[in-house]
Parts: C-alpha cells; structure tokens; sequence
C-alpha cells in the first residue's frame, strides 16, 4: 500500500528537513575526520615508539662494544691510535693535505710529523708576500682537517719566513 | 529537532574524541618522533666512534701482524733491516743511513732512518716505509732542505704480539 493511500490514524513520520539531513552529515563526518585523525596519532605514535626501542637495542650494543675497546689499556690504545694513523695518516696525505691549503707563492722549507695520540706538525714555511702567508694562516686555522694551529716567530722583510705549530686531525 | 539533537551530538562526539584522545595522542607522537631523532642522532655518533676504534684496533693488529714471528730479537732485527732495506729500493735517494736495534715490549724493534733525495722521491719513501704490509709504526718524521734535495729522518718502531 503506497503512503498517500494511509487512511489510518498513526501520526505520518515527517521527513527530516535538507537542512537536519546537512547537519547530520556535519555531525557524523566530524566524528569520522576525528576517528581518523586519532586513528593517525596511535598509528604514529606507535610507529614512533617502535623505532625508538630499535635504534635504543642498537646503541645499547654498540655501546657495550664501545666500552669493551675503550677499557683497553692507555699505552695500548695510544699505539694502536699511533698505528692507525701511521696507516690513514702518512706523510704523503699530511703534505698534501696541507700543499692544498697552501697559496702558490708560499713554499714548506720543512716540517716535522711526531706521530702520537695524534699528530703534531712543526714547519717552516716562506712566502714571497704577507698576504699569501696571512691567507694561508687563515685556512690553516680555518681547515677541519687541523686544529691548535699556533705561529711561531716570523721574520717579515718583504717577504715572510715563519714556524708554524699545529695538530693533524686526520680522518675521523 | 531529534536529527538536529543527533547532529549535535555526532559533533560533541567528535571533538570530544579529538580533544580527549587524538590530540595528546599527536602529541605524544611528535615527541616520541622527537626522542627518536635524538636517540638516532646518538647512535649514528656511537657508531662512528665504533668504528674508528675498530679501525684503530684493525690497524694494530696489522701493525702486529705484519712481520713473522722471531725466536730472538736478532731474528726481529734482521727481518725488519730487510724489510726497510727492500723498500729503500723502491725509492731513488742517496745517502741512506739506517739503524735497527731491538726494543723492549710492546714493541719489537726501533728503526732510525735517514735519506735523501728529490722532494716527491723522499716523500715517496716516507708513504711506503708507513704501508701497513711494512708494520712499520711512524713516531717521527722529518723533511728538510739539503742541498739541491730534501732529506728524510724517520724514527719508527715495529710491534710485537698484541698483549
């Protein structure tokens, strides 16, 4: 029986108005976007936590390890540093190292390499003009590659004689 | 007026939902995401300080390695003379003087070296002398004019068994 034909007494359902149906809509699409949103975080937030526990596993092994090399002796590990860096640090990579600080007018007149915890460095250097002398001083000291970068006596007459002191970092 | 009631209530439920859970949720996800990137950022620097101690062990291991074994600090003396003494053949300097003598533990033997010779031929030497086959451990090195030529002094030591 269609609803237009309904003689009987039952009050009729009244159909929600556009405008209930809209903020129905509103209402459940909020609940929807703030289920999704709070679905995201737990998502994250697990994720988040999950990585933390891996990476803190990693470091926990790696620190054991860490602390196992380093309980070695004092005079152990400075010869084993010694001979890494007789290794990773011979004269041939120092020099270069420091020619490509160097401006073309300033020469090395000679150096010394004391291999040790580290390596220090003690050289004569000339150059034909204060300003290259100066230039290189300023990437000696501004080089990652070396630090305690110290200028002993220099002879300025024109050109530039000087003794430079200094510490090879060498690869890290 | 009921669908208006519901919808109201589908609102309060939503952002009570967001206010309530949700949103320290986030929170607690940004700073555990915060925490991960510290504790990244903290094993990354422990790695690489693994890593050069195990490079510094690996070398000393090498260093110890390199030359066979001795029965006597003659034998040692001797197999590090001829090791030096080979290598000085591969570079063309002139006026060498060399010196190997015995060395207490840690180490093995103690060589003293000098030569001269051009610039690159010397510095040459210095880079294979320092070559871990050579077990050769650099203390001190030392360029400076001679003449025409450049000369080398190097003090170095060789290792004995690793304690």
């Amino acid at each position: 029986m269609r609803g237009d034909r309904d003689f009987s007494s039952r009050p009729r359902r009244r159909r929600p108005a556009p405008a209930d149906l809209g903020l129905l809509g509103v209402g459940l699409l909020t609940l929807v976007v703030a289920g999704y949103a709070t679905g995201t975080s737990w998502a994250d937030l697990k994720r988040a936590r999950q990585h933390v526990v891996d990476v803190r596993r990693q470091s926990e092994a790696a620190q054991a390890r860490l602390r196992a090399l380093e309980s070695r002796s004092a005079p152990t590990a400075a010869l084993a540093t010694q001979a890494l860096l007789s290794e990773e640090a011979a004269p041939p990579r120092v020099l270069a190292d420091l020619s490509g600080l160097m401006p073309a007018d300033v020469k090395l007149e000679s150096m010394s390499l004391t291999y040790g915890e580290a390596i220090a460095i003690q050289m004569q250097v000339s150059s034909r003009s204060a300003g290259s002398y100066d230039a290189f001083l300023q990437r000696l000291e501004g080089s990652p590659l070396f630090d305690d970068v110290v200028p002993g006596e220099e002879t300025r007459d024109g050109g530039v004689s000087a003794s430079i002191t200094a510490r090879y970092r060498g690869p890290r | 007026m009921r669908a208006r009631w519901l919808a109201a209530l589908l609102v309060a439920a939503g952002l009570g939902l967001y206010a309530a859970v949700g949103a320290p949720m986030q929170r607690q996800a940004t700073a555990a995401a915060d925490e991960y990137k510290r504790a990244r950022d903290e094993a990354r620097d422990i790695r690489a300080r693994l890593a050069r101690l195990e490079r510094r062990d690996a070398a000393h291991a090498r260093a110890a390695a390199a030359l066979p074994a001795a029965a006597t600090p003659a034998d040692t003396v001797r197999a590090v003379r001829r090791v030096v003494v080979q290598t000085l053949q591969e570079a063309h300097v002139s006026g060498v003087r060399l010196g190997v003598s015995a060395a207490r533990a840690p180490y093995a033997a103690r060589v003293r070296l000098s030569a001269a010779g051009p610039f690159a031929q010397v510095v040459s030497l210095a880079g294979l002398l320092a070559r871990p086959e050579r077990g050769l451990v650099l203390e001190k090195v030392r360029f400076s004019p001679r003449g025409e030529t450049v000369s080398l002094d190097l003090e170095g030591v060789t290792l004995g068994a690793s304690p």
